[in-house]
């Protein structure tokens, strides 16, 4: 338990008067800058982060969504057209990479407002967009029949990119033996729905961030120097670090353990070796991709982009460069096997051979592992790094950290 | 006679004599004011802190939300009550509390405060803190006094129960468990991570660098070493200074900035309170009339300066002096069965926190005598934990601690071998109940102690399923690291090739 006591007050003032001293001179100094230090370099990071990565990808999907929303008003006014209908599942497909990329980054207006996993500045944006693995694809069925849409108060298991996925891309006539189901041109109009909610959040959750709209960058480039949300730059660089457990906790755990068969106990077993009927996009086909895209962004997240500073920086700036190097490698061998596998992620979860190859692929993962299984095993390691060490070096927080007090 | 007997006959003498002193001492009668205040302050900051639980949504995340709950060994038939019981039993808490602070009822209050408390305390051993089983015994210590004879509605119900002074022992009591507290806490920093590497105070601390005035220095390593053993000689010598009438203010002034800080750099809740209130029993027992009396003085001087002279200021009997040291025989006696009661729980607080003795290895690593023994804020603990299943037909299965837990549960469990034990034999008898067992349950836990090196906390060829909890040395548990911490440097910008 650290404190200052009084008896060391009479060594500590001077010290504390000769630091303010210190910087008041350097203030006034016109020489060369001093080094950044402590929270400077915090903020560094941080607005690199913001600036580089998180305001970029934000720009990149409202754009995404608004050609989406453009896309699926076309085809809904000819339903029939395959060509139109085929612009729309590639609009999709872009708004989906897109927003996949940002999934990880639930900080600020995209998370959450409240309960234990809230963030400082949340708005609940996120499950607007994409809330998986929520999805209802019978009660969108019903919804379409009747002739409704998609409004500010649907529920989020109706809405989104996840139905969207769904309205596009399902083939079958009756999935869920309504007996009358929604024509095309009720699942069609259903569907510009869904696309206009998605273009106006994602519009309002960019909005929010620009510096010429909410300003969220501002607010969190300027953490711990004069942001009202973050006080100290380690509160935003937590925010980031819970957001960052996405990694672990959904892309790991529920959108590999759990079609792999590995694991997941609390669900019901598979009748097949693996469980493709629980992948993330199974109609497209396109989970390999939505992980890649989940893992480039922590990736980036810690290396950086375009010249700009990430996490590794402060592990390299307290002389932990082993640490980061071994971070930055396992999440490369992760990016360098999805990129190396040779089919996507959904038919090499289908091409399990066994259960026991399953197992053995992820406890050591290598070349002649079943690909999927090996992609959890590469995963793992990386993520094990992240909580077990880089977490605890850099006393980041976890996600739920804010339950309960410490002793 | 011969010498030996006459020596003895010395020792006898001699040990007689301190017994006879120490008699006399802890049946002397004492003012009653600094238990009365601190009853008061006791009660409120528990139905306060109990309030704070509620509306911070604790219960819900903590208790309602699981569907697991760890159990402390010995406690096992402890069960989490529904929603309604559970804030019935918070509610409970509260209002006893409050009970207590009033004075209302107070023996019943207070045994039911000990009561709902601990039994909260015990439904999940996740969320044990020190300063939680601090409370818990401070409350059964509370059973057995009587703080309500004074300033309480009790008294004001029962004007007969009114009394001025308490046997001494009474005061004691408190402050010996207090001391305990502070010594064992010490005691524990006294050893090399803490002392030698700074650790985890190194890790904690620069974080908080933006903190206004003192945040730079946070930032700095050698800062981290003075922190680091300047709490291990406050929290050693701390209680001797309070004892010591010479240094007794000036140490009270340290323990309040020291608990201030603790506020300010960790999120410990109530500890720094409860710690600040509880050095209060180390004034003197008169203290809190010297303050009204200070306080009914300034009052009389703002009086005057309104020309209001005559205006009488109320409870002046309450003020005077209770304490007589030496004067007439002490109305107070010691019975053998009490006497020996209190002297063995004594006991067994003093020699609880030394068990981890008992065990090989360092007690950050293996957590074998961790709880009840006041190892406050000592190690920076995280993991990565999975367990493999291998099921009767040979089928192995991976199981993440996620499937059972919550984040917060994972997060504390991971580094606590005998949870990562529990949650195995739940595995099991999950497997068993669904038709999958009889299974083996092995647990692959990377852990990093102080920012080392992450490793094997548990033996990952140990069979969990076969193994049972108990208090004998854990072989499953592996050896501690070797290797020392690293020092992390002020953190700097390093420019990129």
């Amino acid at each position: 338990m650290p404190t200052y006591s009084h008896s060391h007050s009479s060594v500590l003032a001077p010290l504390v008067l000769s630091s303010i001293l210190l910087t008041a001179c350097s203030d006034s100094d016109n020489g060369p800058a001093p080094d950044p230090v402590g929270d400077d370099v915090r903020r560094i990071v941080l607005s690199d982060i913001g600036n580089n990565i998180i305001m970029p990808a934000l720009r990149d999907f409202s754009l995404k969504a608004d050609a989406l929303n453009q896309a699926v008003s076309e085809h809904a006014q000819w339903p029939d057209d395959t060509a139109l209908r085929s612009d729309a599942r590639a609009a999709w497909r872009d708004a989906m990479l897109s927003w996949q990329y940002l999934e990880p980054l639930q900080v600020g207006p995209a998370g959450a407002s409240t309960g234990l996993d809230g963030t400082r500045g949340g708005a609940d944006l996120r499950a607007d967009i994409y809330a998986y693995p929520l999805l209802s694809t019978c009660t969108i069925e019903e919804l379409a029949r009747n002739d409704l849409v998609v409004n500010n108060g649907s529920s989020v298991n109706t809405t989104g990119l996840g139905a969207l996925e769904f309205l596009l891309y399902n083939e079958e006539a009756d999935p869920c033996a309504l007996g009358t189901p929604p024509t095309a041109s009720q699942r069609a109009s259903y569907a510009v729905s869904a696309a206009e909610r998605i273009r106006e959040v994602a519009d309002d959750l960019q909005q929010r961030w620009e510096p010429e709209g909410g300003d969220f960058l501002g607010q969190w480039n300027t953490a711990g120097d004069g942001s009202e949300f973050y006080i100290l730059p380690q509160n935003a660089l937590n925010a980031l670090s819970v957001a960052l457990f996405y990694v672990d906790k959904q892309t790991k755990d529920l959108k590999i353990a759990s079609p792999t068969g590995i694991g997941a106990s609390g669900l019901e077993d598979c009748e097949t070796i693996s469980c493709p009927e629980r992948l993330e996009s199974r109609l497209f086909g396109l989970s390999g991709a939505n992980i890649r895209a989940n893992v480039q962004v922590f990736l980036d997240s810690f290396q950086g982009v375009d010249g700009g500073y990430g996490l590794n920086d402060l592990l390299r700036g307290i002389g932990r460069e082993d640490l980061a190097t071994e971070m930055t490698d396992e999440l490369l061998a992760v990016i360098d096997h999805i990129d190396t596998m040779n089919t996507g992620f959904d038919e090499a979860v289908e091409a399990i051979p066994s259960a026991e190859a399953c197992i053995n692929g992820t406890a050591n993962p290598n070349a002649e592992s079943p690909a999927a299984c090996a992609l959890h095993g590469y995963l793992k390691i990386a993520m094990d790094t992240f909580r077990g060490s880089i977490v605890a070096v850099l006393s980041l927080a976890t996600p739920a950290s804010t339950a309960g007090d410490n002793d | 006679m011969t010498s030996s007997d006459s020596k003895e006959t010395a020792v006898d003498r001699l040990l007689a004599r301190i017994s006879s002193t120490l008699r006399q001492r802890l049946i002397q009668p004492t003012d009653i004011a600094a238990l009365a205040v601190f009853r008061m302050l006791f009660g409120a900051l528990m139905c306060g802190g109990t309030l704070r639980f509620m509306s911070n949504g604790w219960v819900e995340s903590l208790y309602i939300q699981p569907d697991f709950h760890f159990k402390y060994w010995g406690f096992a038939w402890v069960q989490v009550p529904g929603a309604t019981g559970l804030y019935l039993l918070y509610g409970g808490i509260a209002l006893s509390a409050a009970l207590v602070a009033i004075g209302a009822f107070y023996r019943f209050a207070i045994v039911a405060f000990f009561c709902l408390f601990s039994y909260a305390e015990l439904m999940d051993v996740t969320y044990y803190l020190n300063h939680y089983y601090f409370v818990s015994l401070l409350a059964l210590i509370l059973c057995f006094l009587s703080p309500h004879r004074a300033w309480s509605v009790d008294v004001w119900r029962k004007p007969a129960l009114k009394s001025r002074q308490l046997p001494a022992w009474q005061l004691w009591w408190l402050r010996f468990q207090v001391a305990l507290l502070y010594f064992y806490a010490g005691l524990a920093k006294f050893e090399a991570d803490w002392l030698l590497h700074a650790q985890p105070l190194n890790i904690w601390l620069p974080p908080l660098g933006g903190m206004p005035v003192l945040g730079p220095l946070l930032e700095l390593p050698w800062v981290h070493y003075i922190f680091s053993w300047f709490a291990f000689a406050f929290d050693t010598t701390i209680v001797a200074f309070l004892l010591m009438r010479k240094t007794r203010i000036l140490a009270f002034l340290v323990v309040l900035v020291f608990h201030l800080f603790t506020h300010l750099f960790f999120n410990i809740g109530l500890f720094p309170l409860i710690m600040v209130l509880a050095a209060a029993l180390f004034l003197d027992p008169d203290w809190p009339r010297h303050r009204l009396r200070d306080l009914q003085r300034m009052c009389r001087n703002l009086f005057c300066m309104v020309g209001r002279r005559s205006m009488q200021i109320p409870g002046r009997d309450c003020l005077a002096d209770a304490t007589q040291p030496g004067a007439g025989i002490s109305p107070y006696r010691l019975k053998a069965l009490p006497t020996l009661a209190i002297t063995a729980f004594c006991l067994f607080q003093f020699l609880m926190p030394l068990r981890h003795w008992l065990y090989p290895g360092t007690v950050l690593w293996n957590e074998q005598g961790m709880r009840f023994s006041w190892k406050v804020m000592l190690r920076e603990k995280s993991g990565a934990l999975q367990y493999r299943v291998i099921t009767h037909d040979g089928k192995t299965r991976i199981i993440t601690p996620g499937e059972y837990l919550t984040e917060q549960q994972f997060r504390e469990m991971a580094g606590q071998p005998d949870l990562i034990l529990q949650l195995a034999h739940h595995i099991r008898d999950d497997f068993n109940a669904r038709g999958q067992g009889p299974v083996s349950v092995f647990a692959d836990s990377m852990v990093s102690l102080n920012g080392r090196a992450t490793m094997n906390l548990i033996d990952p060829s140990a069979n969990l399923a076969e193994i049972d909890d108990g208090m004998g040395i854990a072989h499953w548990i592996t050896a501690p690291p070797k290797n020392t911490p690293r020092l992390q440097q002020t953190l700097k910008l390093v420019t990129r090739e």
